[in-house]
């Protein structure tokens, strides 16, 4: 009787966690790209940061994202979006204040876990590998926050009006936001803010370019120098290379 | 056995008091509520470090309560202990109610609100844990709500059926719950072990506050309670509780042990507010010490053994409220390793450890979902015939 | 007539009136007219006829904002259309006479310009 009973039981609350979730299945993939599309398998986009070019006390790259993409920062250390930013490494391993400075960002992971996180597909990879929050569907649940093993996602908790750059949009509250790579510039052939700012700025230390085109810059030097990315152990497979950390 | 079931009166001017108070707290919710969501999150403790706050853990706290509530009905529903069945009925609609307070926190938590009502349906993201669970709650609450109703018609068999699937629905929303931070990338987060975890404190919390909530609810409405199969229940809960602390030391001593997370547990375990929490609230007075008292074999008077009983069940409920607050909160302000070897000096944004202190925006708007849940609750038992008359017990089981 | 039956009878009348002031003046509603809105500056045309713009303009953009953002194809917004919603601004010179005007009768919310400068 009692098995009878737990038979019954689990067959009807299988088919109806079946059937009632097979509705929401019906809408989930179609947002998905279909076929035909300008960001095409064949172009991946990946960055190398070369830090022995990297100055100390440089913040071009830092202030030509800020200025492209209308972030406007306040000195708050716990609210402030820098979709990249510059830091200072000390060494814990050796005694003399052996210093770094590097810039981080979002890394573009090949397995991203924000995009595994965002319940609404609006943190996706696209087909050319770049990882970008579409800021027109994200509600503001910051799951891909916590997902992000890089701290790398930042969100809009005020509004921003703040707006150097007509161009490209302003920020209301309540939504995540993260380094697109200049979706919006790679995709006109031109390149990242940060990118032309380090040029601009004579150092050359960041490099965007397409991976998979074996004669590009930066697969030349990722072949031919021993590069590293951030948490490779997680298994993200991150597409930002660091020159000489 | 023949129960009746009758409302409670709900005229008294306790009840009505009662009830403009919760009201009150309810609008100060919604307002702050209404607040956070004009002018952004900022008016809450939450950082780009620390994305999740109270309002989150207040979620998790409220879906173990849910699941474990539904343990009392099930002692009826699945296993046929009659004794329970007087208590069927308050701790199904108490499980509905929890679990519509605990989707409520998460929803008056997000960015955008008018989105929040759209998108999910129109894309949703089948692989996401926080597509998953909403499922699961939703559903959930459904099952209850069934369950409920069959209860209320007296329908044995299907009674039977709807109790099981409950059962086996809330250990599914409860390992789902503890996937979302189990299945996260971060040293303090993942663990296959979160989602056990998680069941063992929600049946424990959950159990406890039932036993609360009966004791009081038949104190005040003046109705007989026989105290054998409350003293059951506390050694039923003595049991959740040691499995519940049995997953609390497996994970953290894995956790400690294993070089790659070690640097992270001994933060966790010995340095700062966490530890305090940790030890105090959920080690010493959320499971040594309910456990010792539940497990006494004091053959004393049972009136002050159902004391004692209550008295570890309080004690329960807050370990577990410390123990959903360490699950969500240290593992955000623990900074990733992101370069081994290397530290983090100086950088425009927060870096290191970072604290967390909620508002009065986010404390506000909790306490307003706690009234709410109350202020439906008492409504429930005044508007439906959800508790007994009395509640004799019988001699056998 | 019992007690219960007396308050049901009662709250249904009750409930009825203001359906019926509701019902009345809707069926007494003046004819709606078309708010007047500015004129195009260029005299170029748009990028769909005008009568499948009214209808369609919001299903218009929404795909063609998926289009640029997550496909990344850009090949609609090039030219005279460059900036997407702003390029509206082009002919369309202010938006409180045109897009706000059928908007605000119609009581939808625009969200876009929120964060798109017109």
């Amino acid at each position: 009787m009692h098995r009878r009973r737990f038979l019954k039981a689990s067959a009807i609350l299988s088919a109806g966690a079946a059937g009632a979730y097979a509705l929401p299945l019906l809408t989930a993939f179609k947002s998905s790209p279909a076929s035909a599309r300008a960001a095409s398998t064949k172009l991946r986009w990946g960055m190398v940061i070369d830090l022995g070019r990297c100055p100390a006390n440089c913040t071009a790259c830092v202030d030509a994202c800020k200025k492209e993409n209308n972030v406007n920062t306040s000195g708050d250390r716990r609210l402030d979006i820098y979709r990249i930013r510059k830091v200072t490494l000390e060494s814990t391993l050796v005694a003399a204040p052996a210093q770094k400075s590097v810039p981080l960002l979002c890394n573009h992971c090949d397995n991203p876990p924000c995009a595994l996180a965002c319940p609404i597909q609006a943190t996706y990879k696209r087909e050319d590998g770049i990882v970008i929050v579409d800021p027109h569907r994200c509600m503001g649940c910051r799951y891909c926050m916590i997902a992000c093993p890089y701290n790398a996602r930042q969100f809009n908790f005020r509004e921003n009006r703040h707006q150097p750059n007509p161009a490209y949009p302003k920020r209301q509250h309540g939504v995540a936001e993260s380094c697109d790579l200049c979706a919006h510039l790679l995709d006109q052939g031109k390149r990242p803010a940060c990118v032309e700012a380090c040029e601009q700025s004579h150092a050359n230390a960041l490099i965007v370019g397409n991976l998979n085109d074996p004669s590009s810059e930066i697969a030349t030097l990722i072949r031919n120098h021993p590069v590293r990315r951030l948490r490779e152990e997680l298994g993200t497979e991150p597409k930002v290379f660091y020159l000489g950390l | 056995m023949d129960i009746e079931f009758k409302q409670i009166e709900g005229r008294s001017k306790p009840f009505y008091l009662l009830t403009i108070a919760l009201a009150a707290l309810v609008l100060a919710g919604a307002y702050s509520t209404w607040m956070m969501n004009q002018h952004g999150l900022y008016l809450s403790g939450m950082s780009n470090r620390i994305p999740w706050g109270l309002p989150i853990v207040m979620a998790v706290f409220y879906i173990g309560l849910s699941a474990g509530s539904l343990v009392i009905s099930s002692l009826y529903g699945v296993f046929g202990k009659l004794e329970y069945k007087p208590f069927a009925r308050v701790a199904t609609f108490m499980a509905m109610l929890l679990m519509i307070g605990a989707l409520l926190s998460i929803l008056t938590d997000q960015g955008r609100l008018d989105r929040v009502m759209v998108e999910p349906f129109l894309h949703f993201n089948p692989l996401s844990m926080l597509s998953i669970n909403p499922f699961l709650y939703s559903s959930y609450i459904l099952i209850c709500t069934a369950y409920l109703c069959v209860m209320m018609v007296e329908n044995e068999k299907w009674t039977k059926i709807l109790a099981l699937i409950a059962v086996l629905w809330a250990i599914l929303v409860h390992s789902g719950t503890g996937a979302i931070f189990g299945f996260v990338p971060r040293e303090l987060y993942t663990s296959s072990l979160l989602p056990p975890s998680f069941v063992a404190a929600a049946l424990s919390s959950g159990t406890a506050l039932m036993i609360l909530v009966i004791l009081v609810l038949f104190r005040l409405t003046k109705r007989p309670l026989a105290p054998k199969p409350m003293l059951w229940i506390g050694r039923l809960l003595a049991v959740f509780i040691v499995v519940a602390g049995y997953f609390v030391f497996i994970e953290n001593a894995h956790r400690y042990y294993v070089a790659a997370s070690r640097a992270a547990e001994h933060d966790y375990l010995f340095g700062g507010f966490h530890s305090v929490v940790f030890w105090v609230g959920l080690v010493f007075l959320g499971t040594i010490v309910p456990a010792a008292i539940l497990l006494e074999r004091k053959s004393g008077n049972s009136r002050h053994s159902i004391r004692r009983v209550a008295c570890a069940s309080v004690m329960v409920v807050l370990g577990v409220l410390c123990e959903r607050y360490l699950i969500v909160i240290p593992g955000l302000s623990h900074p990733p390793g992101l370069i081994p070897g290397w530290m983090i000096t100086q950088s425009a944004v927060e870096e290191g450890i970072v604290n967390y202190c909620p508002t009065s925006y986010e404390i506000m708007q909790s306490l307003g979902v706690v009234a709410l849940v109350s202020l439906c609750f008492i409504w429930g038992l005044k508007l439906l015939r959800l508790l007994p008359t009395e509640a004799k017990g019988m001699s056998h089981g | 007539m019992s007690s219960p039956r007396r308050a049901i009878v009662v709250s249904l009348v009750l409930m009825a009136v203001p359906l019926l002031y509701a019902v009345i003046t809707f069926a007494a509603r003046p004819a709606a007219e078309r708010p007047w809105l500015e004129p195009p500056t260029a005299n170029t045309t748009c990028v769909l006829p005008k009568d499948r713009m009214r209808y369609d303009h919001m299903g218009y953009l929404k795909r063609l904002r998926d289009r640029v953002m997550r496909e990344g194809r850009r090949e609609q917004v090039t030219g005279n259309h460059a900036q997407g919603i702003a390029s509206c601004r082009n002919c369309h010179a202010h938006r409180e006479l045109f897009c706000d005007r059928c908007h605000e009768r119609a009581s939808v919310r625009l969200d876009c310009f929120g964060c798109h400068t017109y």
